[in-house]
């Protein structure tokens, strides 16, 4: 059985259909990622996934337990961590404010101070910072912050809203090889990414959504040889 | 008209101890509006319940105000949980007017409500030290206005300790923060409203019992009281909850120096004064960060 099921997903924002019948699942321990052009729904798959967004049909199994009816908060405590687009960090707390929030859960928080020696470990320079206002950090700092955050909810699976976004390239690659290592460490990656090449290197399958549907999916091998997606992502 | 040195001394004094208490509410104002982005009208009403309450408690079961303040807190705090079910919660994504709307329903019924119940008398809480001072060489200070500074200090410093020290208290600061984030981290949104709501019109009914020990009460008493706080809310920079206390005791000490240099029928006027004037260099209030 696969860790998530998204089967036949409808997701409509007022009158306008952004997802079409979306299906695809992710099996335990694999980096999966969701790859499209902007405006394709990636977005409002993790939103719908995380309960952000009420998809009006469809359904998504988490684990085997139905999410569509659950509000976010429910479904953090299931083990889903969803770092979304942006950052999304809380500006006027410090950045262990910002770690210890997200240990709210109870899996999360009988485990916090090993949680911050990982992602201390990982990211030295947060600990070096860990008194300082989130808002004041680097955009660097801040990427790594909120993908600390997801790692201290202690999640099965990890869902990553374009981690790379805004960083300069070498500090992208390093959070895409950041993101192999995790999945390496036992962790199940959902990974939304711009950077399709880097993305579908590390990725154990690939979907590629276009307007709301799905119209391919691959290893990443597959994909990255793959003429039409070289053609329309790969630049090639 | 001679003012000297002590007078001056002695109206900061005074306007101090009153800011104290104009601070608690504003605080709990500040609390609700940085969660929720709710700006409670019904503020100065439940603040008016709080003193209520501490009148009852005494005149019926000889309870000393300064044991009837957690009773109040705690009656006040409940009620707003419940406003926060029945009324909050439908308009929180309602056009501002409905909200303005909603929470002046809310004002409207807790005021008038108490006026049916109680009728529109004046009342005082007295006590066995309601006319104790306490005697200085320069002045003198009414030992209620002494005991409600202390504890308006208490009260601020526990809210200070519940939102940076306890994992709810930083729930709540992150639900004001950033909504989204804070409920994928696992913070139920729902309940955080109901406790911000809870505690904003808890802390001010704990003003309301303070006051009550050395000003007279009555059910309209509200509505002065829920100006001045939205007056320092705005002027302390909207959701600083901290800003809001030390904004609290300028404006008192801002209408206590007026009223001795003008004239006191004129103090408020002054504090208002003040206030445009504020918006009007720093439009985002004197501390602009959040709680």
């Amino acid at each position: 059985m696969p860790m998530l099921e998204v089967s036949n997903l409808n997701v409509y924002y007022g009158d306008m259909h952004v997802l079409w019948d979306l299906s695809f699942s992710i099996e335990e321990h694999e980096i999966v990622a969701l790859l499209g052009a902007n405006g394709a729904g990636k977005t409002t798959t993790l939103k719908t996934i995380s309960g952000v967004l009420r998809p009006r049909s469809g359904s998504i199994r988490f684990k085997g337990v139905e999410l569509t009816k659950l509000p976010p908060h429910k479904i953090a405590e299931l083990g889903i961590a969803h770092i979304p687009e942006g950052r999304q960090l809380f500006p006027w707390m410090t950045v262990l404010e910002n770690l210890k929030v997200a240990a709210y859960t109870k899996r999360a928080r009988s485990r916090l101070s090993e949680s911050l020696e990982t992602v201390y470990r990982l990211f030295p320079v947060l600990k070096e910072r860990s008194s300082q206002l989130a808002g004041t950090l680097s955009g660097g700092e801040q990427q790594m912050l909120a993908i600390a955050r997801g790692l201290v909810m202690r999640p099965e699976l990890l869902m990553l809203d374009e981690p790379s976004l805004g960083l300069a390239p070498k500090l992208a690659l390093e959070v895409l090889e950041l993101v192999k290592t995790l999945r390496d460490e036992g962790y199940t990656v959902l990974l939304v990414e711009q950077n399709v090449h880097h993305a579908l290197r590390i990725a154990d399958r690939a979907y590629i959504i276009e307007t709301g549907r799905i119209v391919k999916e691959g290893s990443g091998e597959e994909l990255l040889r793959d003429e039409e997606v070289k053609r329309a992502y790969l630049g090639i | 008209m001679l003012v000297s040195l002590a007078d001056v001394a002695r109206a900061i004094v005074s306007g101090v101890l009153i800011g104290s208490v104009y601070s608690l509410i504003a605080m709990g104002l500040a609390l609700i509006w940085g969660v929720m982005d709710i700006i409670n009208f019904a503020q100065g009403d439940f603040m008016m319940l709080g003193a209520f309450t501490t009148y009852w408690l005494l005149e019926l079961a000889g309870l000393d105000p300064l044991l009837s303040l957690p009773v109040s807190f705690a009656l006040v705090f409940a009620l707003g949980v419940l406003t926060q079910r029945v009324v909050i919660e439908r308009i929180l994504q309602a056009p501002m007017v409905s909200q303005i709307s909603a929470t002046f329903a809310v004002l409207m019924m807790i005021r008038y409500g108490a006026e049916a119940a109680f009728g529109p008398f004046t009342r005082r809480v007295v006590t066995s030290y309601t006319g104790t001072v306490l005697r200085f060489s320069w002045t003198t200070i009414p030992l209620t206005r002494a005991i409600a500074f202390s504890i308006s200090l208490v009260v601020a410093a526990l809210l200070y300790l519940f939102l940076t020290r306890t994992y709810v208290g930083l729930a709540i600061r992150a639900t004001s923060q950033n909504r989204m984030a804070a409920s994928l981290m696992g913070i139920d949104i729902r309940r955080m409203y109901m406790l911000a709501f809870g505690i904003g019109v808890g802390v001010s009914a704990v003003g309301g019992t303070l006051l009550s020990t050395f000003f007279p009460i009555y059910p309209e008493m509200g509505g002065f009281f829920c100006l001045i706080a939205f007056i320092i809310v705005v002027f302390g920079g909207f959701g600083s909850i901290f800003g809001a206390y030390i904004s609290g005791i300028i404006i008192g000490v801002t209408e206590a120096v007026s009223a001795l240099f003008i004239s006191p029928t004129l103090k408020d006027v002054v504090a208002f004064l003040l206030f445009i004037i504020i918006i009007l260099v720093k439009p985002r209030g004197l501390f602009g960060a959040r709680m």
